[in-house]
């Protein structure tokens, strides 16, 4: 799985190290049932503070894709891949949404309508 | 970046000249030990000793035919695995297959001799002489010599590798500032599968056979040994930054193997096979050789070439993307001497 952030980037760091991961995720570059590498590493190599790193995998939880398991450190869901292609999906969706004036109350309508 | 390589090692008749080679070596393999037993037949007992135990007594015995067929399959066994692929079917270094069919076809030659020997103008197989300690020594130490000499010949007549198949080695580009992580694993459920079984076993045979033979313990300890070091190999991590690449050996990840970004020259991905490296595990040796690999598997591995001429290749899912990186790393230090870039400020809480 790569991991890449910018300072320069619009959005937070953990943000982007979560859309990074979730992307990694919903190509398949890392299996389910995977670990994740230990947060104090990836903190370490991106130059960040480790609460950054922990607050994207707490993301990646809370939408199901990972798994903390005790001693077993942050594992990759199986269901998660079909969710997480959606989360990226539905991302690009309002993005682009936003970019043509659109509101999220008018996309949700647009949404249903599809 | 163009890899030159590649369309000279490609050429049918570098496999071709290989193939023969493969084939003489196995054939005075073959004539050396199946061609020794079937002409010393009417000296030898039938059956004859085969096999001897501890002491040195012959403990069990085959028919001569039988014994000419596992001389026979030892030699061509290994000269099948050794035969070169078509180009990018199955890549290998020429020095590997010379070595394993070199080993195998004396093995089998020194396994002949020893037995026509031990059984020579004996009545029965029962009568053959004491098996000493001390013929382990060529029985082992001839085919590795053997292996050592070929191996050397086959670097020299076939530098590079046989129907190699190189992938591109593109650099990912990456912005001065930019701050980049990849983290790829190689498995081998085979050997977590060995290491889970021979658990069983020790823990089995250590409640029911508590007052173990001497034999048994030498055994058990010596799968002490063996199982960390299976463990360690049954799954590697490899994880690159901007300042190293590390391997994580085992599970736990607890070893740990470095390699600076500043000694790294170039990277590439390519489909490792095993016995063109010298088999599974640790092979090789950077510091006394100047070729290391870590092969946990077949396929899918990274290859750093080192700024000191030297090579490591290390078996991992995703290579491509891992060498691309490292290639991105390399050329973002050549361009820009006097890196780090900014330091990427954080904001606590920001949303």
């Amino acid at each position: 799985m790569l991991v890449r952030i910018s300072g320069n980037d619009e959005s937070p760091l953990y943000s982007q190290i979560a859309g990074q991961l979730r992307r990694a995720i919903t190509e398949g570059k890392v299996q389910a049932g995977e670990r994740l590498p230990p947060a104090r590493e990836l903190a370490e190599s991106l130059q960040v503070h480790m609460h950054t790193v922990l607050r994207a995998y707490d993301e990646l939880r809370q939408e199901g894709l990972l798994e903390v398991r005790r001693g077993r450190g942050v594992v990759v869901l199986d269901s998660s891949q079909g969710r997480a292609r959606l989360i990226e999906l539905g991302r690009a969706f309002r993005l682009e949404g936003e970019r043509q004036g659109l509101e999220l109350r008018e996309l949700r309508k647009l949404l249903g309508e599809v | 970046m163009v890899n030159t390589l590649v369309p000279n090692t490609a050429l049918p008749q570098r496999e071709r000249r290989l193939a023969v080679w493969v084939i003489s070596i196995a054939g005075l393999g073959l004539l050396a030990s199946v061609g020794a037993l079937l002409l010393a037949a009417s000296h030898l007992p039938e059956p004859l000793a085969s096999h001897f135990g501890l002491s040195g007594k012959p403990d069990d015995k085959l028919p001569l035919v039988a014994f000419a067929a596992v001389l026979a399959a030892l030699v061509l066994v290994p000269a099948g695995l050794a035969w070169p692929r078509a180009p990018g079917t199955q890549p290998g270094s020429a020095a590997g297959r010379l070595a394993l069919v070199g080993f195998s076809s004396t093995l089998s030659a020194a396994l002949g001799l020893l037995t026509v020997w031990l059984n020579w103008e004996r009545a029965v197989w029962t009568e053959a002489a004491h098996f000493e300690f001390w013929f382990l020594l060529p029985l082992l130490g001839l085919p590795m010599a053997t292996a050592a000499v070929l191996g050397a010949l086959g670097r020299r007549l076939w530098p590079g590798s046989v129907g190699d198949s190189t992938r591109g080695p593109d650099a990912l580009p990456l912005a001065p500032g930019e701050r980049a992580y990849w983290s790829g694993v190689a498995h081998n459920r085979w050997f977590l599968l060995i290491v889970v079984g021979m658990f069983v076993q020790s823990a089995i045979f250590g409640l029911i056979l508590p007052k173990a033979h001497a034999a048994f313990s030498s055994v058990l300890l010596l799968q002490l040994l063996v199982l960390p070091v299976l463990e360690l190999l049954s799954r590697i991590r490899v994880s690159i930054d901007e300042r190293e690449l590390t391997i994580h050996y085992g599970h736990l990840g607890w070893l740990r193997q470095r390699v600076p970004l500043a000694r790294i020259a170039r990277a590439t991905a390519f489909e490792l096979e095993p016995l063109s490296h010298g088999g599974w595990g640790y092979r090789g040796s950077l510091k006394l050789r100047g070729r290391a690999a870590v092969v946990v598997r077949s396929g899918s591995a990274l290859r750093l070439e080192l700024r000191d001429g030297k090579q490591l290749c290390i078996t991992v899912d995703d290579a491509e993307t891992g060498a691309a990186l490292l290639n991105g790393f390399v050329q973002r230090s050549a361009e820009l001497p006097s890196h780090p870039g900014p330091r990427l400020v954080e904001v606590p809480g920001s949303r």
